[in-house]
């Protein structure tokens, strides 16, 4: 059974199996626009919940892919811990023993990836204007302050598609534009940060990320969009995935000389 | 006249490695190798008019990305004595030019975005992965059409790994024939594995952007999938089984596909 488990043929067809269901991912992220968005704005476990009797086809697919890749953990854990490790230990060499690593690494990138989908809490899209606040996962609170857009405002008035042309280096300045945001754990001040694009607050696993700036259509005043989220997973997940990548790039030059 | 520059670069670069393929199919191969330094010359010059114009790397795009991999395969293609592989090269590199026509040519419109170092790495990396796949696929088509005469001693087999490894009794040799060809496999097979490790690089920083911008490291959408698919391909080729992956043609398919599909998602996302 194990012999089975760790062949490389079940690899390749395997692969191809994930070939073929990725490739109906990008079909299905045409038809079904919605259902992507849905799986981007909350935990996919949760998603999948309601997903069954809503939008069986996505959901069926989302189950094979989960099948497919487990296979793959299960096949490339069978692998390494059979026939990879043993030939590490036979030979000795220091690009077989690269080789076995480089496969442990993928794993735990794999376990982190299926992890993700069901660990940790999010809260996407949320408006905050100044004075707006909000509490989370029971012992968390987020204030903000003050909203500072520094940039012509007619930009955030546009449709989004429109907004592209005129969001050019010269116009916006992510540096000057940031959401005084306050955290709070258990009415604690435990982090307060001048939270502007692409630089979220981070406290331990929880971050709050600006995703954009809005105008009120009611008042005209400025306010942002943000994601609240809290994975510890990630800093883990950045560490292996950049091993692995060390390992892959120590591994070349070695099969490249031998 | 100056936004005309990305059409007269591409124009001039077809042009060039129109008369390079041209020379080398009547074999004169001088003139084959002066069109080459001068559609080098040509396409530097199309990068770094990228660079000074947009101030930042190339990044996407049909003129960008195009001028970019052209270089990509032109620097690679140094050391090498094959004229199978210099006329499959010229040829590939005038199908991607033949590609950005089909678009229209011009720099990108600016984002605000492209001053951030995740955002740059993740672009400009892939590009230079599809380059390194593009190459791969190139060296595998040179096996393809140029095969050894009596595979005595370089021949691709099965490592002890499980993994589909090349051995050769004088790897890194440049000699025409049997062995070459086994070292142009496992040359073939190391740039395929380097276009990995910079193509998992690209996505890393992706990671990281997609993390300081949407707050996940990863999100359901068009561009995953595609992303994902692409690295895939290249486990399919790393992993081949003995039966099938001892035959030239199928080994050369799967081997071509990351290059080929970096191809299709540049100019067609």
């Amino acid at each position: 059974m194990i012999q089975k488990l760790s062949s490389l043929k079940l690899t390749f067809y395997n692969l191809i199996l994930m070939v073929f269901l990725l490739g109906t991912g990008v079909v299905l992220s045409r038809v079904y626009p919605q259902v992507f968005d849905a799986m981007n704005k909350i935990l996919v476990i949760e998603w999948l919940k309601t997903a069954w009797s809503e939008t069986p086809v996505p959901a069926l697919w989302f189950v094979l892919l989960c099948l497919s890749a487990g296979l793959l953990f299960v096949n490339a854990l069978c692998c390494t811990l059979t026939r990879q490790i043993q030939t590490a230990v036979r030979s000795g060499r220091i690009e077989k023993w690269l080789f076995f690593v480089l496969h442990c690494l993928f794993i735990m990138v794999l376990v982190c990836h299926g992890l993700i989908l069901v660990k940790g809490h999010k809260q996407s899209h949320l408006s905050f204007f100044p004075g707006d606040g909000i509490g989370f996962k029971d012992r968390y609170r987020i204030e903000v302050s003050d909203v500072v857009f520094t940039d012509d405002v007619q930009i955030l008035k546009m449709k989004k598609k429109e907004q592209r042309a005129f969001m050019t280096r010269e116009n916006i300045h992510p540096k000057k534009n940031f959401a005084q945001v306050s955290l709070y754990e258990d009415t604690r001040l435990v982090e307060n940060k001048r939270v502007i694009m692409l630089s979220p607050l981070r406290y331990g696993s929880v971050q709050v990320t600006v995703t954009r700036f809005v105008v009120d259509p009611k008042d005209g005043r400025i306010g942002v969009k943000m994601t609240i989220t809290d994975n510890p997973l990630n800093m883990l997940f950045f560490v292996i995935y950049g091993l692995m990548i060390l390992c892959l790039g120590l591994y070349i030059p070695l099969i490249a000389e031998s | 006249m100056v936004e005309n520059i990305p059409g007269i670069i591409v124009q001039a670069m077809f042009l060039i490695f129109l008369i390079e393929l041209v020379c080398r199919l009547a074999k004169k191969y001088r003139t084959a190798g002066v069109a080459r330094i001068l559609g080098i010359g040509v396409c530097l010059f199309g990068v770094l008019y990228i660079v000074f114009t947009a101030k930042r790397p190339p990044l996407f795009g049909p003129f960008e990305a195009g001028s970019y991999i052209i270089l990509i395969l032109l620097l690679l293609s140094a050391g090498n004595r094959r004229n199978t592989f210099f006329l499959i090269n010229a040829s590939v590199i005038l199908g991607i030019l033949v590609l950005q026509f089909a678009h229209p040519l011009g720099m990108n419109e600016d984002y605000y975005m492209y001053n951030n170092i995740w955002v740059i790495l993740f672009f400009n990396l892939r590009l230079t992965a599809a380059g390194l796949f593009v190459h791969a696929a190139v060296l595998y088509l040179t096996y393809f059409f140029d095969p050894p005469d009596q595979p005595k001693s370089g021949h691709p087999c099965l490592g002890e790994t499980g993994t589909t490894q090349i051995r050769t009794s004088e790897a890194g040799t440049t000699n025409i024939g049997p062995t070459d060809n086994g070292s142009l496999l496992k040359k073939a097979r190391v740039r395929t594995l380097t276009g990995a490790a910079v193509y998992l690089c690209s996505e890393w920083s992706g990671s990281l952007w997609c993390l300081n911008w949407f707050g996940d490291s990863w999100q359901w959408s068009n561009g995953f999938f595609k992303a994902s698919l692409l690295f895939l391909l290249v486990m399919l080729t790393c992993h081949l089984p003995p039966v099938p992956g001892r035959k030239r043609l199928f080994r050369t398919i799967l081997g071509s596909c990351p290059g080929i599909f970096a191809l299709w998602m540049i100019f067609f996302h």
